[in-house]
């Protein structure tokens, strides 16, 4: 986390998006990489397993929650992210869940013309009000 | 990538930000996040247009007015990337040969502290029992107030 809070809430609010460097440690990385293979493989079937035309992707879902990698969500560095962009109290939403993408179509590439920027594959977060 | 359930409606959907802690490093065509810059105020703008809502709840984005070029965005092993419940986004193509692993995770703002003796209900379409187990006393805050 080398910004200033200013710079990521000012980042996040123009752009949408911003991004806090070196959240966890190469030692954390690499015990956490083998779970993910544990917990979801290229085999594994839906509901999990959505996504565009010859998608290879590999959802979160509460089923394949792992509290070995699910710990990571509110591992204190990526608490106080949330804490140093949101500036007020806040609490976690849903289980955190690991998210795969292996070789393979997902969602197009960017910049390259009827490659990416189709109506397909994107995504809106928000649901139909009931 | 879909909300993992029960996501809210417009406009409460504000006051939350979605992280992806990433696991591996991402290089252009491996599978990154790719998003549309500053399309969550473009979405927001039609939030209250109900034919351009009901084009976005379809997700069809192509040629939609005041969307800006994609990007993928390349990040390192480690990094967290925060962004607005109503960004335009997707991920690309994994064209390299490593899978491509993060953990998603989403936090909701409050206006203010919960109050102690109003504890939170724990949906279990949202936290896994054995999640909830898992965490340990000093960060079960995050949760919120737990019944007694």
């Amino acid at each position: 986390m080398h910004r200033s809070p200013q710079e990521h809430r000012q980042e996040f609010s123009e752009q949408g998006y911003t991004v806090f460097e070196d959240v966890l440690s190469a030692d954390e990385i690499a015990y956490a990489q083998p779970i993910f293979d544990e917990v979801i493989t290229p085999d594994t079937k839906p509901p999990i397993v959505t996504g565009t035309e010859n998608s290879r992707r590999q959802m979160n879902h509460i089923e394949y929650c792992e509290p070995r990698l699910s710990k990571f969500g509110h591992h204190p560095r990526v608490l106080e992210a949330a804490r140093r962009l949101l500036y007020r109290p806040f609490r976690l939403s849903h289980t955190p869940n690991p998210n795969l993408i292996y070789q393979g179509k997902a969602g197009g590439l960017p910049g390259v013309p009827g490659q990416w920027g189709g109506a397909r594959g994107l995504a809106f977060q928000a649901a139909r009000p009931a | 990538m879909d909300w993992p359930s029960k996501p809210p409606a417009p406009p409460d959907i504000n006051g939350y930000i979605n992280g992806m802690l990433h696991f591996t490093t991402l290089e252009p065509g491996g599978g990154c996040f790719t998003l549309v810059p500053c399309s969550h105020k473009v979405v927001q703008s039609y939030l209250d247009d109900p034919a351009m809502l009901e084009r976005m709840y379809r997700s069809e984005f192509h040629d939609f007015p005041g969307l800006e070029t994609e990007i993928e965005i390349n990040v390192n092993a480690g990094d967290l990337l925060f962004f607005h419940p109503l960004m335009v986004y997707n991920s690309s193509d994994n064209r390299s040969t490593r899978t491509r692993k993060v953990l998603f995770t989403i936090f909701r703002a409050l206006d203010e502290e919960p109050a102690e003796d109003d504890p939170v209900d724990l949906d279990p379409d949202r936290f896994h029992r054995n999640y909830v187990a898992a965490v340990d006393d000093d960060v079960k805050w995050v949760l919120g107030p737990l019944p007694k």
